[in-house]
């Protein structure tokens, strides 16, 4: 008995540490509304093809635009190009016209794109629609949006990746590099406890995707390169180009000027700066040299008020 | 047309929908003259929807590029559709479709219908610029839905392309750009340089093309020069002042 609950404590240990995005694919992590959050340049494609292939044959596409995810790979797709009706000349109620395309069962139902459906219709129907498409949809079913950055208010943004179980925001990590992109999952576990995780998405040498944990350092590592570059550009040039106003002050308190006292030298060594010890701050020490005349008598002795 | 930039812009030149962006005031112009003289050199059908610029200012510019635009309209191969005459007027009509004191989504209908009778198969629709509609009290979700439904209507027609000139400046107008750069297939965006101004390069272009379904936007940059009559392309770094 020992041993089985060993072999089950190490079962829920490898659980546990097993990357989110394959759980979520695999349904190990439960999610019935997944919300992709994608930047303008980077497509959300990829990611979306993992999510249907993991999911059963019955697909729906609800679609709101022309350039946007091939109808193909979908079982029924609801056009909602013309939702407003200025080509058919009449409006589509809404959200009625996908509710009633949309079956009760297993399928996987996606919304291309949510962001769309914000701009034509108002938000709170969209919330509607959201919800109800999540009771419609039964167990192992799947409701996905696909909304972008930028292109609505973040209240908006914010009100309706509330709504979903998991959020993943797609970015790319280098600008010129299509791959690898990183995914910043953020799900709602059925007891309430968010979890965060940050996952690599790459090919391999096959060409099958590959998913890994983002490690920190490794972006850390490329900041460290740009940094040799910087101190090598320092090395060439006299100019002080990495200076600021802080590091100068703290240069200029630490400065010993030969006409200093020696109490003031002794304070520059103790404390980095100089300070002017005695009752008045302000008041001028100065030590006449040999070339001074120096006079105490005063000037103005001789004028006559 | 001008050769070094289809050169650069390749199989995207084809692109249903085009955009062209600009950081920097009037820097895009020569773009729109590109496509123009392309289109009407293969004899095809040109509309232009001006919304900034007169149709003197076209012509004046196909005059430079080898076409004369007026005789174009003379016989029906150009159409010039004076945007904000025709909004202006509307508006000012006792009955106005346009209700621009309360705009809704629906507030651009009546100029989407207008436009959308003067274009057929094989025709390049040039809109300039739409920021402008902004200008006039119109949201962001109006201009936009305004831009969904003519790429729409031109995606179902046969050999038809869009090109849409857009101005941002500040948060409003970028968050219109973001919205229309997801319609096209090709995105250009026209930047003056960061350290100033120079005789020798006019400005920066960033060439956008969206990838085969999956796959992420390309992203290629370049420097340019306006001339004249002509408009030369290069690499950031190699233009002939420094080589």
């Amino acid at each position: 008995q020992a041993y089985n609950c060993l072999i089950h404590f190490y079962k829920r240990l490898e659980v546990y540490f097993q990357r989110m995005l394959p759980r979520l694919l695999s349904g190990a992590e439960e999610s019935d509304c997944v919300l992709l959050v994608t930047q303008p340049a980077v497509s959300p494609a990829d990611i979306l093809n993992l999510f249907l292939k993991s999911c059963p044959a019955l697909s729906v596409l609800v679609k709101t635009g022309p350039n946007q995810t091939s109808d193909a790979q979908f079982s029924k797709v609801i056009d909602l190009t013309d939702s407003l009706g200025w080509n058919s000349g009449i409006p589509l109620k809404f959200p009625e016209c996908v509710l009633n395309e949309v079956e009760n069962g297993k399928q996987v139902i996606v919304i291309d794109s949510v962001t769309d459906l914000l701009l034509f219709q108002k938000p709170t129907a969209v919330a509607s629609l959201i919800r109800k498409l999540r009771q419609k949809a039964s167990n192992k079913a799947k409701l996905i949006g696909i909304l972008h950055q930028g292109c609505l208010d973040d209240n908006i943004v914010k009100a309706i990746e509330n709504l979903a179980n998991t959020t993943v925001v797609l970015e790319k990590i280098d600008e010129k590099e299509a791959y690898p992109k990183l995914c910043k999952i953020s799900h709602r576990k059925l007891g309430g406890k968010l979890v965060t995780s940050k996952e690599v998405v790459k090919f391999d040498t096959v060409g099958n995707i590959k998913i890994e944990t983002f490690q920190e350092n490794k972006a850390k590592s490329k900041y460290n390169d740009e940094e040799d570059a910087d101190e090598a550009i320092d090395k060439l040039t006299t100019f002080n180009i990495g200076t600021s106003k802080n590091k100068e002050k703290e240069a200029k308190g630490k400065l010993v000027l030969p006409f200093y006292t020696d109490e003031q030298k002794q304070s520059v060594a103790a404390a980095g700066e100089v300070k002017i010890q005695g009752e008045n701050p302000g008041k001028i020490y100065y030590e006449p040299d040999s070339g001074d005349d120096w006079d105490d008598d005063d000037p103005d002795d001789d004028l006559d008020f | 047309m001008f050769t070094q930039l289809s050169s650069c812009l390749g199989a995207a030149e084809s692109s249903k929908f085009v955009t062209v962006d600009e950081l920097a005031p009037d820097k895009g112009g020569f773009i729109l003259h590109h496509f123009i003289s392309r289109w009407l050199k293969t004899g095809q059908k040109v509309v232009i929807v001006g919304l900034e610029h007169s149709f003197g200012h076209y012509h004046s510019v196909g005059i430079k590029l080898g076409y004369n635009l007026l005789k174009l309209r003379e016989n029906g191969q150009v159409v010039f559709y004076e945007g904000l005459k025709r909004i202006l007027d509307l508006s000012l009509a006792d009955s106005s479709p346009f209700q621009f004191d309360d705009p809704d989504l629906s507030s651009l209908k009546p100029l989407y219908h207008e436009i959308s009778s003067l274009i057929s198969d094989n025709t390049l629709v040039v809109l300039d610029q739409v920021s402008m509609l902004t200008c006039l009290g119109l949201t962001t979700p109006s201009v936009f839905t305004f831009c969904h439904y003519l790429v729409t209507s031109l995606a179902s027609m046969h050999n038809c392309q869009l090109v849409i000139r857009l101005h941002q400046s500040g948060d409003k107008t970028g968050q219109l750009v973001r919205l229309v750069h997801r319609l096209a297939g090709l995105n250009l965006t026209v930047a003056g340089l960061q350290t100033g101004q120079s005789r020798d390069v006019s400005g920066v272009l960033t060439v956008r093309t969206r990838g085969v379904e999956g796959e992420d936007w390309d992203q290629r940059n370049f420097q340019f020069r306006v001339e004249d009559k002509n408009v030369k392309i290069f690499a950031p770094g190699t233009s002939s002042a420094v080589l």
